[in-house]
C-alpha cells in the first residue's frame, strides 16, 4: 500500500512552519520602525506584542520537531496553505489591537484579504489609524503578493525542498532553472520598481503640494498595495483621495506591470524586447482587456450623456475596469457610484476580474495564460475534426519559447478553471441566500476569489460573519489556486478519522 | 554582499532600455483604450 | 412603493434647503443633489492637495469622507489636520455638490462656496491604557524567557541542526 499520511508529516510541517514564523516575526520589525520614527508609541507596543507571540510559537514548533528533513510534495502543499492561514491569524493581532476592528474575524478578513492581495477592507476610521499599522497593512500585501513562502525562501531553504513549497504558491513559472535564483529575481525586479514607482509616486504627490514625508510614504504604501495588485490604500477614500488623474495614470503603469508575469519581466530586461509583443499571455490579456471594456462600454450605451465629457467617461470606466481586471481593485468612485452603474457594464467588469492577470504575476482569478489555452485547445480540436482523420495536429504557443500544447496541459488548466468558476458561484449563491441581489452577490465573490477588492457595498463590517468566512475562505482558496487547500483539508479529514 | 550588490547593478544595467519599455507600455494601452472610448463617445453624442 | 420613494425625495429635497446634508446621504443619493447647493458638516482629514486654482481637502462625516474644492484665500482658516493623534477642525461647508464634475474629470466633489471653522482641532496626547503596557511588559519577560529556554532545548536535542 502507498503509504498515506503519516506522524513524520506533522514533524516536517512544524519544522518549517516554525521557520516562516519567525520570519514572519522579523518582518514586523518594519511596522515598529515606522512607529518609532512617527512617535507612535501604541502601535509599537501593539507589535511588540505580535512579533513576541510569533517568535513564541515558532519555538514551540521547533522544539517539537527539531530536526531537518527532506520534505515531499504533499508537505510542501500543507505547509503552503497552514501558514497561509496561521499568517492570517497571527498578522492579525496588531490589527486588532489597533482598534479599527469591531471584532477580532474583521481583523483576520483584513489580513487575508492583504496576504491574498485582494483589497477588501472591513476597517473602521481608517483615516485616524496609525502610520505604523497603516504600513503594515500594506507591507503584508507586498509580502503575500510576492508570497509569504517567497520570502522566507530566499533566507531558510535550499535547493529542491523551496522547489516543492513554491509551486504549492501558484508560482510555478520556471523563470530561472533554480527556485532560488527565480525568487531572487522577483525580488530584484520587485525592488527596482518598489524604488522607480514609490518615486514617481512621491513626485506626483509632491507637484500636488503634499510635504516631502507624507509624499513618501503615501508613495510607499500605494506601490506595494499596487504592484502586488492588492488595491489597499492609506485613506478611507481609495484612490478617490487624491483628486488627481495623473496620479491615477502613474497607478495604471504600475498595475499593468504588477499583472504582467515575471517570466516576460525576466525576457525585456535581459534585452528580449520582442517578447513584450509576441508573447502569448500579452496578447491574450491584451485582447481581453479591450474585449471586457468593449462591454462595459456598449453596457453603458445610452448612458453617456450622464458625463460631462468624454475624460470623466474614459476615467471612470477605464479605471475600474484595469483595476478588475489586473486584480488591483483600486478605485476611484464609490461603491455605492458602481452599484448604480446599468447591469451590462457591471457585468464586463465581473468578467474582466473573473479572468485577471497573468500566470506567474502577482494577480489572482482564473489568469488569461488558461484562457488562451482554452481558446488554443478549441483551435485544436477544430482543426482536428476538419482534417483527414489519420493527420496529426499540432497547437503551438509562444512563452518564452514556442510550447506545443497536450491534454495533460489543457486538462489542469480546465480542472482549475471549473474550479474557479464554482467558487465564484458558491460565493454569489451565499449572498443572495443571504438577502443581497444575485448580481451584486456574484461581483462581491468574483472580487474576493479573484483577489480583485473592488467592491459594489456588500463587504462592510456589519455584514453577515458567514459571508465574512466565506469571502476568507475565497480569498485563500483562489489565491493559492485551491490544491494546496484541498490537500491540506484530506490531512485534517486523516488525522481526526484516527 | 557587495558580490550580490554589483551584480544586481550590473543586471540593472542591462535592463535600463528594457525598463523603459516596460514603463511605455502601459500607456499604449491606456491611449488605445481612450480611442475606443472616444469612438463610442462620439457615435453616442452624435446620434441624438 | 413608489408613493414612498417620491414622498422620501420630497422630504430630501425640503431637507436640504433647511437643514445641513450627511455626507452619506449625498454619496448614496447623488442624483437628487446633483448641482445642488448643500451645507455638510464633518472633520477634515489627511492631506491638502494642490488642485489648479485652488486646492482639496477631504472632509470625514460619520465614516464617510469626500473632497471639498475650495480657493486658496480659505487655507488659512485650515489649522489641522485628522490623522493618527491629531482631531482635525470641525467645519461648516456650504458648497456645491456635482456628480460628476465637469472641472475635475468627473470627480464627485463639493466647490466649497464658504466654509466656517465650527470648532478647532488639537493634537491628542497618545493614550496607551495601563493594562496594554503592563501586559505587554510581562508578555515579553514571559515570552522571551519561554524562546531562550525552548531555544536552548532545540539546541540540546538536535546538535547538528543549524
Amino acid at each position: 500500500m502507498i503509504p498515506d499520511f503519516s506522524k513524520d508529516d506533522i514533524f516536517v510541517v512544524s519544522h518549517y512552519l516554525g521557520k516562516i514564523f519567525i520570519a514572519l516575526g522579523i518582518a514586523q520589525l518594519l511596522p515598529i520602525f515606522v512607529g518609532v520614527i512617527s512617535r507612535e508609541f501604541g502601535a509599537v507596543i501593539d507589535f511588540f506584542i505580535s512579533i513576541i507571540a510569533c517568535l513564541a510559537f515558532a519555538s514551540i514548533l521547533l522544539y517539537f520537531s527539531p530536526g531537518k528533513q527532506e520534505i515531499n510534495w504533499r508537505q510542501g502543499m500543507i505547509i503552503v496553505a497552514l501558514t497561509w492561514f496561521l499568517a492570517m491569524c497571527f498578522s492579525a493581532l496588531p490589527l486588532y489591537l489597533s482598534g479599527h476592528y469591531s471584532c477580532y474575524l474583521d481583523a483576520c478578513f483584513e489580513s487575508m484579504s492583504a496576504y491574498a492581495t485582494t483589497g477588501l477592507v472591513l476597517v473602521q476610521d481608517l483615516d485616524h489609524m496609525s502610520n505604523a499599522h497603516n504600513i503594515w497593512r500594506h507591507f503584508m500585501c507586498f509580502i503575500g503578493g510576492q508570497g509569504i513562502i517567497l520570502v522566507a525562501l530566499v533566507f531558510f531553504f535550499r535547493g529542491s525542498d523551496a522547489l516543492r513549497i513554491y509551486i504549492g504558491e501558484a508560482r510555478d513559472d520556471k523563470i530561472l532553472p533554480n527556485s532560488i535564483t527565480t525568487a531572487k529575481f522577483i525580488w530584484m525586479v520587485s525592488f527596482t520598481y518598489l524604488i522607480i514607482g514609490s518615486l514617481m509616486l512621491a513626485i506626483v504627490l509632491l507637484f500636488h503640494g503634499l510635504p516631502f514625508s507624507r509624499a513618501i510614504f503615501h508613495g510607499l504604501c500605494i506601490f506595494m498595495a499596487g504592484w502586488d495588485t492588492a488595491g489597499f490604500a492609506p485613506q478611507s477614500q481609495n484612490i478617490l483621495y487624491y483628486h488627481s488623474p495623473s496620479f491615477e495614470i502613474v497607478t495604471i503603469i504600475i498595475i499593468l506591470l504588477g499583472a504582467t508575469s515575471f517570466g516576460v519581466h525576466y525576457a525585456v530586461w535581459t534585452g528580449k524586447f520582442r517578447e513584450l509583443r509576441e508573447d502569448f499571455e500579452i496578447k491574450i490579456l491584451m485582447f481581453t482587456i479591450f474585449f471586457t471594456y468593449m462591454i462595459t462600454l456598449i453596457g453603458f450605451s445610452g448612458n453617456i450623456a450622464d458625463f460631462p465629457d468624454v475624460f470623466s467617461f474614459f476615467r471612470t470606466t477605464f479605471y475600474q475596469l484595469i483595476s478588475g481586471h489586473t486584480g488591483v481593485g483600486y478605485s476611484n468612485i464609490y461603491s455605492s457610484a458602481l452599484a448604480n452603474w446599468p447591469e451590462l457594464a457591471i457585468f464586463g467588469i465581473i468578467l474582466a476580474m473573473g479572468i485577471g492577470g497573468c500566470m506567474n504575476s502577482t494577480s489572482g482569478g482564473i489568469k488569461v495564460f488558461r484562457i488562451g489555452l482554452f481558446y488554443k485547445s478549441m483551435k485544436r480540436e477544430i482543426r482536428r475534426l476538419a482534417y483527414p482523420e489519420s493527420s496529426y495536429v499540432k497547437e503551438f504557443f509562444h512563452h518564452q519559447r514556442e510550447i506545443s500544447i497536450d491534454d495533460t496541459m489543457i486538462k489542469n488548466a480546465m480542472v482549475i478553471t471549473v474550479c474557479y468558476i464554482l467558487l465564484y458561484i458558491s460565493g454569489a449563491v451565499i449572498a443572495s441566500f443571504l438577502g443581497y441581489g444575485f448580481l451584486q452577490g456574484l461581483f462581491e465573490s468574483v472580487s474576493a476569489a479573484a483577489n480583485v477588492g473592488l467592491s459594489i457595498g456588500i463587504t462592510d463590517p456589519s455584514m453577515p460573519a458567514i459571508l465574512k468566512i466565506w469571502y476568507i475562505f475565497e480569498m485563500w482558496a483562489g489565491r493559492l489556486e485551491f490544491f494546496a487547500i484541498f490537500i491540506l483539508l484530506r490531512f485534517l479529514v486523516k488525522i481526526v478519522k484516527r | 554582499m557587495k558580490k550580490t550588490l554589483l551584480r544586481y547593478l550590473i543586471m540593472l544595467k542591462k535592463g535600463v532600455i528594457g525598463i523603459s519599455i516596460e514603463l511605455i507600455y502601459p500607456l499604449i494601452v491606456t491611449v488605445t483604450a481612450f480611442f475606443l472610448c472616444l469612438i463610442m463617445y462620439i457615435s453616442e453624442i452624435s446620434h441624438r | 412603493m413608489k408613493i414612498k420613494i417620491i414622498i422620501f425625495a420630497l422630504l430630501l429635497l425640503v431637507g436640504y434647503t433647511c437643514y445641513g446634508q450627511t455626507v452619506s446621504a449625498l454619496v448614496n443619493n447623488p442624483d437628487l443633489f446633483d448641482g445642488k447647493t448643500v451645507i455638510v458638516k464633518g472633520e477634515l482629514v489627511g492631506d491638502i492637495i494642490e488642485g489648479k486654482d485652488g486646492f482639496w481637502v477631504n472632509l470625514l462625516d460619520s465614516g464617510v469622507a469626500i473632497g471639498i474644492y475650495l480657493p486658496h484665500s480659505e487655507k488659512g482658516k485650515i489649522k489641522f489636520l485628522g490623522k493618527y493623534d491629531v482631531t482635525g477642525d470641525f467645519v461648516k461647508i456650504k458648497g456645491v455638490f456635482h456628480k460628476r464634475c465637469i472641472e475635475h474629470a468627473g470627480d464627485t466633489d463639493i466647490h466649497s462656496v464658504s466654509m466656517e471653522v465650527i470648532s478647532q482641532g488639537m493634537k491628542k496626547e497618545e493614550e496607551i491604557p495601563v493594562e496594554k503596557i503592563i501586559f505587554a511588559f510581562s508578555l515579553g519577560i514571559v515570552g522571551l524567557a519561554a524562546i531562550g529556554i525552548l531555544h536552548i532545548l532545540t539546541r540540546r536535542e538536535a546538535p547538528g541542526d543549524d
